[in-house]
C-alpha cells in the first residue's frame, strides 16, 4: 500500500482554500482598498492570498460587476482602488449565505463522524 | 526601473489591445507599491525588485490570468465530445485512407509488392496527422466560442445508447473480420497482378488465366465472404456450417491442386524477365510452396471446424 504523499495533502488543501478566497475578499471590500494594501491585509488576516492570483481576480470581479474601481491620483503614487459595487454588496451578502448553509451542514457531517468513527 | 518596465510589457503584449493600458498602469503601481513596502524606506534595488517579480510569477502565466480566454486548449466543457469524436474518427479514416492507397499501389504502373505497402502505410500515417490536427482545431475554437456542447453533439447520453455487451462467441468477430480483409485483399492483388496493361508492364500471372481460371478464383472468394457472412450470423460451429466448410474447402484445396498442375500460373513472360538465363525452375517452386501451403491450410480449416462443433 502507498503512503499518502505529502504532495497529495497540499494539493487537498490548497482546493480547500482555494473556494473561500472569493469571499474573503469580497468580505474586506466593503471599504476601498488598492491592490498591495488588500494584499498586505488579508495576509494581517491571516488569509494569504498570492499576488498572480489576487491582483487578475480583482479584475475578473470588476469585470463581472461585482467590484467598481476608481483611480486615486491625489498622492505621488496613483492607485487603482476597488471596492464592492452596490449590486456587489447584495451579492457578497447572497454568497456569505451560501457559505454558512454549506458551512452549518459540513460541521453537522463532521460532528456525525467524529462520534461514530470515534476519532 | 528598466526591469520593471520589461516585466510589464512582458504581461501585457499577451491582452487584448482594449486591456493593455489599463492592466500596465495598475500592475506598475502594484508592483512599485510592494517594491517601496520591502524596501522599507532604504533606496529600492534590482535585488528586491527582481524578488518581487518573481513573486508575481512568469508574466505570461500572469497574461493568461488577466485575460479572459480559455487558458485551456480544451477544456473541461468540450473535452469529452473530442476525444469520442477524435478516437471515433482515427479508427475509421485512417484504415480506409490506407486500405484504398494500397489498392491503388497496386494498379499502378510499376508497382511491387512493398511499393504498395509503402505508399499505405505513408498514406495512413498522413491521414492520421491530418485528422489530428484538424479535429483539435475544430475543438479549439469551439472552446473559445460559447456554443453549447449538448446543442453540436445532440441530445444527452442515454443508458439506451449503451451497445450491448458482446456475447461469447464461438466464431470470433475478429476473425470474420480478417479473414473478410484478407480474401479482399487477395482478391484485388490477383486482379492487379494480371489485369492486362497498355503501358507493357509485365504481368507476374499468366494472363490466359482470365479465361476460365481467375474468374473462378473470384467465385471462391465472393462465396468465402458469404461463408464468413454466415459463420458470422449464426455465431457458432453449426452442422450446416461445418458442412459448408467442409465442403468449400475441398473446392478451393481442388482448385488449386488442379491449377497448379495443368496451368501455366506464372506469366512465362514474367519468368523470362525474372530469369532471363536460368530454367525459371525456382518460379514452379515458389508456386508449388504457395500452393501446398493453401492446400493445408484448407485441411486444417476444415478439421478445425469439426473440432470446435465438437466442444
Amino acid at each position: 500500500m502507498i503512503p499518502i504523499s505529502e504532495e497529495t495533502y497540499a494539493n487537498h488543501a490548497l482546493e480547500l482554500r482555494r473556494g473561500t478566497i472569493v469571499l474573503a475578499v469580497l468580505s474586506m471590500l466593503k471599504e476601498p482598498y488598492y491592490g498591495y494594501g488588500l494584499l498586505q491585509a488579508l495576509e494581517a488576516a491571516d488569509v494569504p492570498v498570492d499576488a498572480g492570483t489576487l491582483y487578475p481576480l480583482l479584475r475578473r470581479l470588476e469585470g463581472q460587476g461585482i467590484l467598481s474601481s476608481a483611480w486615486d491620483t491625489s498622492e505621488a503614487r496613483p492607485r487603482k482602488f476597488y471596492q464592492l459595487s452596490t449590486q456587489g454588496y447584495v451579492f457578497y451578502k447572497r454568497l456569505h449565505g451560501e457559505w454558512d448553509k454549506t458551512q452549518k451542514k459540513l460541521q453537522t457531517m463532521l460532528n456525525k463522524g467524529e462520534e461514530n468513527g470515534n476519532n | 526601473m528598466e526591469i520593471i518596465d520589461r516585466y510589464i510589457h512582458a504581461v501585457i503584449r499577451r491582452l487584448p489591445q482594449s486591456q493593455r493600458e489599463e492592466v500596465a498602469r495598475e500592475l506598475r503601481a502594484t508592483i512599485e507599491d510592494m517594491v517601496a513596502d520591502r524596501a522599507r524606506g532604504k533606496k529600492p534595488n534590482r535585488a528586491v525588485t527582481e524578488m518581487i517579480l518573481k513573486e508575481l510569477g512568469h508574466p505570461e502565466v500572469l497574461a493568461l490570468r488577466y485575460s479572459d480566454t480559455s487558458a485551456y486548449l480544451i477544456g473541461p466543457k468540450w473535452s469529452g465530445a473530442y476525444w469520442r469524436v477524435l478516437v471515433r474518427l482515427l479508427s475509421i479514416i485512417p484504415v480506409v485512407v490506407a486500405v484504398i492507397m494500397f489498392g491503388v499501389g497496386l494498379l499502378e504502373e510499376g508497382m511491387t509488392l512493398g511499393h504498395a505497402i509503402a505508399k499505405a502505410v505513408g498514406a495512413g500515417i498522413g491521414a492520421v496527422v491530418q485528422v489530428g490536427f484538424w479535429t483539435t482545431l475544430v475543438f479549439a475554437l469551439l472552446e473559445r466560442s460559447s456554443m453549447d456542447p449538448a446543442k453540436i453533439m445532440g441530445a444527452e447520453w442515454q443508458p439506451d445508447d449503451l451497445p450491448d455487451v458482446p456475447k461469447k462467441r464461438q466464431i470470433a468477430r475478429s476473425d470474420t473480420v480478417a479473414n473478410i480483409v484478407l480474401t479482399v485483399l487477395a482478391i484485388v492483388a490477383t486482379v492487379a497482378l494480371t489485369l492486362p496493361r497498355a503501358s507493357g508492364s509485365v504481368q507476374v500471372l499468366n494472363p490466359e488465366l482470365w479465361n476460365v481460371w481467375i474468374p473462378v478464383f473470384l467465385g471462391l472468394g465472393a462465396a468465402s465472404i458469404g461463408l464468413e457472412a454466415a459463420k458470422y450470423r449464426v455465431g457458432r460451429w453449426t452442422r450446416g456450417l461445418v458442412g459448408a466448410n467442409i465442403v468449400f474447402n475441398i473446392v478451393v484445396a481442388v482448385y488449386v491442386i488442379v491449377l497448379v498442375f495443368t496451368q501455366q500460373v506464372v506469366n512465362p513472360v514474367f519468368v523470362q524477365l525474372v530469369s532471363p538465363h536460368g530454367s525459371g525452375e525456382w518460379v514452379q517452386w515458389a508456386v508449388g510452396i504457395t500452393a501446398v501451403a493453401i492446400v493445408t491450410g484448407s485441411v486444417a480449416s476444415a478439421v478445425t471446424s469439426v473440432y470446435k462443433s465438437r466442444q
